[in-house]
């Protein structure tokens, strides 16, 4: 993915990230911004994360060999209430707090940093993203003018970026003959995403798949299942699947851009 | 064939386990998980005899005489499970439970010099954090030794580690190691 993709990525999964298993969000806001921090406190949605795009460099591991290969840095800063008490602990740990475990209210910033690590591990184990946390900065305050003061802590994070865009594809698209003219077909599901939409499963009579997401016969398929039972009748099929997005809409409704397929060939019988 | 494409350039962190049964599923795949792991080094140290032409005054073929792989490691802090399983001795705890390194040369119920440390051989699996993305590293019969020159350091500042070695050695199949997706490897794990 490159850098583009990777910051709204990352935007969103820390916009998703939950208490727990409750529904409510860890994250106020989240924003990718060039803003100062009077500015991201001034929206009034505590806790909030900033995501700013700092210093990157092409392939520092292959001498700049690979110019595409980009390693970039990003800052992610966390901003949380001060806390109640005099001496500001509850800012930095937590202080009492009657709402419970399922919610930011009374939370410290370490609190909030835990799941901002938990965030950053599943772009690491689903997206297959490579991020290496290069610093974590002090706790600082910001006095604000009514008395309280905003804590906020800083995590630079390294990541391996690509110049061009990258879209997931499925992957183990594998098919077997039911008989009676029915073939199952299953795969393994790109990670969610920011942008993706559907799965696009086009079908052709013969050895040779579909090359592109609009050739072919389509095949209905809802949603993000792992399986779909189709029936072309008897004789050999070949299926490509494609995964579209949307890159347009904040919520994914129109696909304007597609993955690589993936293919399989079956002889039904 | 693929063409060049920086997104091929890839990093893979990853976990250590014995014993799996299924890759496909969460780590540590039905076996056991072997602590923290750190420089992760596969080497398959292929074996090649270039055969020389002494009428053309140069080498005209190369011929393939096998592998001798091994994966070789840093076992991070003191896991119980890491002890009992790659090492020769171990005792386990009578309070903690935590196996115990060992070497009591007196004691005949032990391993002792002359033991066969491939008796001792696991099915070993590199797991990837990223699983359906980055290759793993499948050892059938992996034989654990640490080097005779491993130092374990006791000490303030620096981290308490041991140095592994895994030799790749045929399991009764004849299979040494296979590296790739978890997906792939887990149609051939058994």
């Amino acid at each position: 993915m490159n850098l583009w993709q990777v910051v709204k990525q990352v935007k969103n999964i820390l916009e998703l990230q939950k208490w727990g298993a409750s529904s409510t969000p860890v994250f106020a806001k989240v924003a990718i911004t060039t803003v100062s921090d009077e500015d991201v406190i001034g929206q009034g949605a505590l806790p909030a994360a900033a995501i700013r795009i700092l210093s990157g460099s092409s392939d520092p591991l292959g001498e700049g060999d690979e110019p595409d290969l980009i390693s970039q840095t990003i800052d992610i800063r966390i901003y949380a209430a001060g806390g109640a008490d005099a001496l500001g602990e509850g800012g930095v740990i937590g202080g009492n707090r009657s709402i419970g475990q399922t919610d930011s209210g009374g939370r410290g910033i370490l609190e909030i940093e835990e799941e901002l690590f938990n965030a950053i591990k599943q772009l690491t184990t689903d997206d297959g993203l490579e991020i290496i946390g290069r610093m974590t900065a002090g706790v600082i305050p910001i006095f604000m003018e009514d008395m309280r003061h905003i804590n906020f802590r800083d995590y630079a994070l390294e990541v391996q970026c690509t110049a061009d865009r990258f879209y997931h594809p499925v992957t183990e698209l594998l098919a077997t003959d039911d008989t009676g003219g029915e073939t199952t077909l299953t795969w393994r599901n790109p990670p969610a995403r920011f942008d993706r939409l559907a799965l696009v499963l086009r079908r052709a009579a013969g050895s040779t798949p579909p090359a592109s997401e609009t050739a072919g016969d389509p095949v209905t398929v809802s949603g993000f299942p792992a399986t779909v039972t189709d029936d072309p009748g008897v004789g050999e099929f070949s299926y490509a699947m494609f995964v579209s997005y949307d890159e347009v809409n904040s919520t994914p409704t129109t696909a304007d851009r597609h993955s690589e397929s993936d293919t399989v060939t079956i002889t039904v019988t | 064939m693929s063409a060049p494409n920086s997104r091929s350039i890839i990093r893979v962190p990853g976990r250590l386990c014995v014993s799996p049964t299924d890759l496909t599923t969460a780590f540590p795949h039905g076996g056991t998980a072997i602590g923290n792991v750190r420089d992760v080094t596969f080497e398959r140290r292929v074996k090649s005899i270039p055969i020389h032409d002494e009428s053309m005054g140069t080498h005209r073929r190369n011929l393939y005489v096998g592998e001798s792989p091994r994966l070789i490691l840093f076992l991070r802090g003191f896991d119980s499970d890491a002890i009992s399983s790659f090492l020769p001795n171990a005792l386990a705890g009578t309070k903690t439970g935590e196996n115990m390194p060992e070497f009591v040369p007196t004691d005949t119920t032990k391993n002792l010099a002359g033991y066969w440390l491939d008796d001792q051989a696991v099915k070993v699996y590199f797991s990837p954090d990223s699983k359906f993305h980055k290759p793993g590293i499948l050892l059938y019969n992996a034989s654990p030794s640490v080097e005779e020159s491993d130092r374990v350091q006791f000490e303030n500042s620096k981290n308490l580690e041991t140095a592994l070695v895994l030799l790749a050695l045929p399991d009764t199949s004849g299979r040494t190691y296979r590296v790739g997706k978890a997906a792939d490897l887990n149609a051939v794990l058994t």
